[in-house]
Order: C-alpha cells, then structure tokens, then sequence
C-alpha cells in the first residue's frame, strides 16, 4: 500500500492560548510520494523540526489537516488512532543515542519490536538484522551501547527504528557531531535503505551537498512557510534566490559559479564532485 | 604570542577499569587570544582533552597549567572561572525556566551583581541574535536555536578562555558561520583564547593554529594549510579535506596531472582558468 503524506494547509502554534504564542507553521500544503527521498531545508528555527512531527502524529496541526498512509490527523485526532502510525513511520531525532537504555546493544534494539507485540525471539531476530543493516558487528551485541563510541551509539539507536521495519523513515539532522568518515557510512546507510528497502526517507538538514547527493525532492522553508518544493536540480540553478533567501549551494556548483563567474562555461552546472570533475575533465588537462 | 595561556605536558588519560589508552603522553601549548582548532575523529580524545582542560576528568598523569595555574584538586575552582565550555548537545547542559534565566545561571554562579548580570544577558542574547527569544522555554528552541543560548551562556561569563565542543554543528551554514565570525571578533576585542573541536572544515581552515589528534596523540599541527597538506597525504585518517583538495584528488585519481601541494581555492580557480 503506498505510504504517501499529504498536508493540507496546516498551521502549528507552540504554547496555544498563553502570551508566550508562537506560531512554528504557517498554512503549510505539500505532497511527498511513496519511495521518494525529500530533503527539507531550512535556517535555524524556521520550523522544519516542528513539521517533521507533525508526519508522525506526534504533534497535530492547530488549523488544518494531513494524511498519512490514508490516515487523516487533524487536531481532534486521538493518540490510540496513530498507534499503527508510529509503526510505519520511524523517527530519528538528533542526537538519537540519548535515548538508549538497555543494558546490551542488541536487547536495545529489540526493545520497540517486543514493545509493539513481537515474541522475544521473533523481536531478538529482527534486532539482529537491523544491526546487520546498519553495519553493527556481531561482536557488539551484548555489550552495553553506553561503551560505545558516539557514531556506533547512533547507529544502534538508528537500528532500534529500523527494527520496527518503518515504510516512512524520518531524520532530523541525523549525522550532526559525527566525524565526516561516519556521517559518510550513516548517509550511505540511508540511501541503501531507501534504494533496496524502497524506504520513503525524509531528511531534515543544513548541508547542501547532502541534498545535492541523495535526494529528489526538496522543500525550503522560512518563518513557518514553505518558500519552494522542487528537485535539487531546480533549486539550486537559481543562484540569485539561493543567495536571498540565505541559503547555500552545494559545494560543487559554489564553485562552478566562482568559475564561471572567471568566463569557464558549463554544459550543466554540476550538482556533485563527481558532476564537477565530469565537466572540468572537459577542460583539457594533461594526463599524467 | 609568546604568553602560553594554556600549557599541556606529558598529559596521559584512560578510563578507570578500560585498557585503552584515551589521551597518550600529549605535551602542547595554547598562547594568549590563540584560535585553536582541535580535528580529529570521533573517539580521537578531542572531547576528553577539553574535559580535562575544564577540569571535569581527572588525568592519570601529567600536568595542566592554565593561566599559570597548576590545575588540581585545590585549584579547580580558579581554573574553572577562567573558562567556558560550550558543549555539543545544549539540552545537556540548560538549567534555566526561560532563556533569560539560563544565561543568568552561570554568572550567578560567579557571583556577579544583579545590575551587571542584567546588562550582560542582554547582550549576549543580543549578539547571538536571540533577544527575541529571551523569555521562552529553552526546550521548545530548535537545535540551532539552542546553541546560539549556548553560545550567549559562555560569552556572557567574559572567560579568558572559551571551549567549543562541536557548538555550532546544528546550525544553518549561514548561521554557524556568523557565529564564528561573531566569536573571532570579540576575541579580539576582548583577547580571550578560543579552542574550537570541530568537523567542520572552512572553520578549521579560520584557526590560526590546527592540532590533529589521532587515537589519543598529536599526530600533526601548524597553520590550516599545513596541516591539510598533511592530512592529505596521510589519508588513512578519514578526516575531512577542504573542498579544492577534493576536485584535486579525484582528479588525480582519474589520470590527470594536477600541481603536487596544497591549493587554496583561489589557487585552484586560477590554475584551472590557465588551461587551455
């Protein structure tokens, strides 16, 4: 069954009814497909977590409604309704290894399977393969995760969700403080999950290059609004509004600007280091 | 240049009851007003270092003399006044109702008078672009927003030292880079020394001084360009290079002849605008 989500025209607002009102969502309508990979991109408080939330029901909107997998959430939604949702839709926070617990690696990751009614063998099974996936050696299993170094914590905390066998996996700026060789391994991880699992992932990040690299679908936000929702591609070509709305280019087509900005011209302008050294082998360098 | 502020000798750490050696025999100096950026990967002893410099680890031997001051038991206390440590997950370390009061924190934990905390939290929100944000619930703040509290937090005490453990790594590009250039300026207002761990590597290449720390030692450091040099050739490390040693590379790694050292980017533009 597709996994689609759909919102139509929501608004959120934090601390309903008190002075202290703000609000995070301005009348935010979009549409992310089933099997697609979907970057969302915006500055710092411009509402992007808030939204994510919203896709699992763990916030309803204020005004408006959304669906999911067919589920309409609105704000008279009761919790016991979106139970089968957070099954199907695993959420990723930042910094997800500060939820751990368990006393081994392996028993955490079994925790939310037997929590949602598996036997503990069916549970110990399906943890085992969600380590596997996310590249957790047999060796670590039963030590306890608090041993581990940061980027192996996370990547329990990642196989705890992807245990649960999520359609829709959500991220909120899952590599921030890890080194670049592990952000590099979660990042591929993700795309592995969304190539052979056929995955909807949704990635909420500040780095261009990773929305360059992997995604197909991207949307801006700004103050609460949705500005654009497009393909990397399209985004990114309009330098000019990439540069008023303070937002970065992917590194590779920075610098194809600065180049062409020096009279070398592009076929295409390059979206990633491998784009770029395509069109730059154009340029009739010496072999060694 | 010449006033160590910071002086590290034959520093040695492990944890209790582990057999790995965390930090192994390290010896450096930080000098006064110095921007240091302290790489390396995760579980290289970057953050361990900075927990020991701020006194909250204990080494298992060598000496840390901070400001003159020998760091131990008794001293702690005047070691501590003299830094701030912004640490990587904010949640970790607010304490205050709004924002307002979490800034208060630290500085009335140093005793400064009512009027003066006063005027120096509002500063501080101002510099970090938060005033806005003043009496809200910290935990309703996004991650970025978070760490420009953090960041005003550690400004406000008026350290002579100021600690970044990976403080700006959930900020927007823009954001994160005017941090930076915020924490640079006043540093040289005010002279303070600045030791930022980071991943990110366009910050790196702002410090005046990179110390690589690679599996509990110092495995290079000098200024940004030779240390990238460095790291370069020794890619088995898996850091990050900067982005004109990238198109270099993967040049290179297709058959092309590219100039053997380090390119800056203007030098790179420049050498790829004279062919053909």
């Amino acid at each position: 069954m597709a996994m689609s989500i759909k919102l139509n025209n929501i608004s959120y607002s934090y601390e309903s009814d008190t002075p202290l009102e703000y609000q995070a969502l301005h009348q935010i309508s979009l549409e992310i497909d089933d099997g697609s990979y979907t970057a969302i991109v915006g500055h710092t408080g411009s509402g992007k977590s808030t939204l994510l939330q919203h896709f699992n029901g763990l916030l309803k909107p204020s005004e408006g409604y959304l669906s999911v997998n067919g589920l309409k959430i609105d704000k008279d939604t009761k919790n016991r309704d979106l139970n089968a949702l957070r099954k199907d839709v695993g959420f990723i926070f930042q910094f997800p290894e500060s939820q751990l617990f368990e006393e081994t690696v392996i028993k955490d990751i079994a925790f939310a399977p037997k929590n949602f009614g598996m036997s503990d063998q069916q549970a110990n099974e399906v943890a085992k393969k969600a380590a596997k996936m996310v590249g957790l050696s047999e060796s670590l299993f039963e030590k306890s995760p608090f041993e581990l170094s940061g980027g192996q914590m996370r990547r329990v905390a990642i196989a705890g969700i992807i245990a649960m066998q999520p359609k829709i996996l959500i991220l909120d700026e899952p590599t921030a403080g890890l080194d670049p060789i592990g952000r590099k391994q979660i990042m591929d991880l993700f795309y592995k999950l969304h190539q052979e699992y056929k995955m909807t992932i949704i990635l909420v990040t500040h780095q261009m290059n990773d929305v360059a690299d992997y995604a197909d679908h991207v949307i801006v936000l700004e103050d609460g609004k949705k500005i654009a929702d497009t393909t990397p591609r399209e985004l990114f070509k309009n330098k000019q509004w990439i540069v008023k709305h303070h937002l970065s280019l992917p590194q590779a087509m920075e610098f194809a600007f600065e180049l062409q900005a020096k009279g070398i011209n592009f076929e295409k302008m390059p979206l990633t280091l491998s784009e770029l050294v395509d069109e730059l082998e154009k340029r009739g360098i010496q072999h060694e | 240049m010449d006033n160590k502020i910071i002086s590290i000798e034959n520093l040695k750490f492990q944890y209790p009851n582990q057999d790995n050696v965390i930090l192994n025999d390290i010896s450096f100096d930080i000098f006064k007003g110095e921007w240091i950026a302290l790489i390396g990967h995760n579980g290289s002893g970057k953050s361990t270092l900075a927990r020991l410099i701020d006194g909250l680890l204990k080494p298992l031997s060598g000496e840390i003399i901070v400001d003159n001051i020998n760091l131990n038991y008794d001293t702690l206390w005047d070691v501590r006044a003299k830094i701030a440590m912004v640490f990587q997950n904010p949640d970790n370390q607010f304490v205050g109702a709004d924002v307002m009061s979490d800034i208060a924190f630290g500085l009335e934990n140093r005793g400064i008078p009512r009027e003066e905390m006063i005027v120096r939290v509002n500063e501080a929100l101002k510099l970090v672009n938060m005033e806005k944000f003043a009496e809200h619930d910290p935990s309703h703040l996004s991650g970025g927003q978070k760490q420009r509290v953090a960041i005003a937090s550690a400004i406000a005490l008026e350290p002579e030292i100021i600690i970044l453990d990976e403080a700006t790594s959930m900020l927007d590009p823009e954001g994160r880079i005017e941090l930076i250039n915020l924490i640079n300026k006043l540093r040289k207002e005010k002279n303070f020394t600045v030791i930022s761990i980071t991943h990110d590597i366009d910050e790196a290449t702002l410090a005046d001084r990179v110390l690589v720390l690679n599996d509990g030692e110092i495995i290079t450091q000098g200024s940004p360009a030779e240390v990238f040099y460095n790291i370069n050739e020794m890619n088995t490390l898996g850091l990050d290079i900067p982005y004109p040693q990238k198109i270099a590379n993967e040049l290179k790694k297709r058959g092309y002849k590219v100039p053997n050292k380090y390119l800056t980017r203007s030098e790179l533009i420049d050498w790829l605008c004279q062919l053909n």
